[in-house]
């Protein structure tokens, strides 16, 4: 290293010696633009060196790029490319196919959705390419009681997998529920059902969430147990080979009463913001705590801070809360007004205030976080 | 070695790729990076001088002489300057700074227009 930067010197020495002192850029244009004439220049940016500086831009910067000219629109709209942009506006997205009241899930640039009603209507879309794709139905039952969506797309190989953890009550006993884990490889095209169990006390729910291989569902107590264990956790590893004796083998206890939790993937680890119960009346809020999943324990990383927790003004018992990178997202249902926690940073701020504004009383909102990517196609 | 092509450049009298003035710009930015490296404050100053000095064909230049030379750490940055340049600009706006005329067909541009609507909101005035 040493040798290398007293090499460089001693080269910049001597190019200062033949040109001359350049420390002002205006004299160094003049002299560019003498020699410009006289030596001819290709002054036509390559494909490749375009690419890198489109690189950088935010992704409307290279939206709006594709419209300079019909090269600058083949080069944004081709497959191979990538970008790291930073949103920090709030767009007016149209997303394809959408019908309200739907399930989302989402992961590095696909979305994937699926109908409230049959929960076997499946769509993957990239909102901004805007192409979708309408899978091949889940196998099972085709209205189950709970269904949960979850998606995991490898960056690598941009291969895909779905999971629908479907749960249904057995028929006139409310206390089994028939669970089943459907899950959808995007190379094979094809669903299969590694397990199928019948949970007694325990249901599945709509909270699902694929980590680093492992798939994260919430489950809720049906029997009348103690407020602590009204919400539990199953993990579950995608490449397993066991089928049976889940709730056994891949139980983990929920860290307090909780009245609803929210499951998401930062930066492949499972991250949980709870609604926090009172003690005695688990179905009351009291405040909401983001745990961070290790191994089998969780470890709590924050508690929302009063202020923000009256800022949102009515806060239901449920509330909507999704996040990437390093940032967590929290809504309540009844106003689009958006909290976020920076895991890095330890901070609680507003976000912007969003362009939507609510027209009526039983108005509800939710959103959901997707990492913008050009090149990743459902 | 990355200062391999620039004393190349040096022995090859009939160099047409790297105008002299633009290696000129160019060499004395290793000397600037290695003392100016771990301070962003005074790289952002010299992006913003090199902005308002050097017009945006200097700067292509700049990128095309980086590119010929190998410098990965120049062309980074003279790329994230261009970048930063015409980050939220209209799409007139980079055009001009391209030197560039669309060449859609009547009609086209408009149908991107309506597709990418959300991208067009605000966008800096030029």
């Amino acid at each position: 290293m040493d040798g290398e930067s007293s090499w460089i010197n001693h080269c910049l020495d001597e190019t200062v010696r033949e040109f001359g002192e350049f420390d002002s850029f205006s004299e160094l244009n003049d002299e560019g633009n003498t020699e410009a004439t006289a030596v001819s220049v290709d002054l036509i940016l390559p494909d490749d060196l375009l690419e890198r500086i489109l690189a950088y831009l935010p992704i409307a910067s290279i939206c709006r790029a594709g419209s300079v000219c019909k090269r600058w629109h083949e080069i944004v709209s081709s497959d191979s490319y990538a970008y790291d942009p930073t949103l920090r506006k709030w767009y007016g997205f149209e997303l394809p196919d959408i019908k309200p009241d739907c399930f989302i899930a989402s992961s590095c640039g696909l979305v994937g959705f699926m109908d409230n009603d049959s929960r076997s209507e499946l769509y993957v879309c990239n909102p901004i390419t805007k192409r979708s794709k309408k899978l091949v139905e889940p196998p099972g039952s085709k209205f189950s009681d709970y269904s949960a969506l979850a998606i995991s797309v490898d960056r690598i190989s941009h291969v895909y997998t779905i999971t629908v953890v479907k749960s249904k009550q057995v028929p006139g006993n409310f206390f089994q529920w028939d669970i089943a884990i459907h899950i959808y490889d995007s190379e094979t095209r094809m669903w299969t059902t590694p397990l199928t169990e019948v949970f007694g006390g325990w249901r599945g729910g709509d909270e699902s969430v694929i980590c680093d291989g492992v798939l994260y569902f919430l489950i809720y107590s049906t029997g009348n147990g103690a407020p602590e264990n009204r919400h539990g956790l199953i993990a579950y590893n995608l490449s397993s080979c066991f089928s049976h004796s889940l709730l056994k083998r891949s139980f983990i206890p929920v860290p307090c009463p909780l009245t609803c939790g929210r499951l998401m993937n930062l930066k492949g680890k499972l991250v949980m913001v709870g609604g926090i119960g009172k003690q005695d009346r688990a179905d009351i809020i009291k405040g909401i705590g983001i745990w961070l999943l290790n191994g089998r324990e969780w470890q709590e990383i924050a508690r929302m801070p009063h202020k923000y927790f009256q800022g949102f003004g009515e806060f239901d018992d449920v509330f909507a809360s999704s996040g990437t990178d390093d940032l967590i997202y929290i809504q309540s249902y009844g106003a689009p007004a958006l909290l976020v926690f920076d895991m890095n940073q330890k901070q609680w701020r507003w976000s912007l205030k969003c362009p939507v504004t609510k027209r009526f009383p039983l108005q509800l909102f939710s959103g959901f976080c997707f990492e913008p990517r050009l090149e990743i196609a459902p | 070695m990355k200062f391999c092509t620039v004393k190349q450049y040096f022995d090859d009298e009939n160099n047409n790729n790297v105008t002299n003035g633009i290696a000129t710009t160019v060499i004395p930015l290793p000397n600037k990076h290695l003392k100016i490296k771990a301070n962003n404050k005074e790289m952002e100053q010299y992006e913003q001088e090199l902005l308002r000095n050097v017009m945006p064909q200097e700067l292509t230049k700049l990128i095309l002489a980086a590119n010929y030379l190998n410098f990965k750490e120049a062309l980074d940055f003279f790329c994230r300057t261009v970048a930063n340049a015409i980050q939220n600009k209209s799409v007139d706006y980079v055009r001009k700074f391209f030197g560039l005329e669309s060449d859609f067909e009547p009609g086209e541009e408009e149908k991107l227009c309506k597709e990418f609507a959300w991208s067009f909101e605000g966008v800096d005035e030029d």
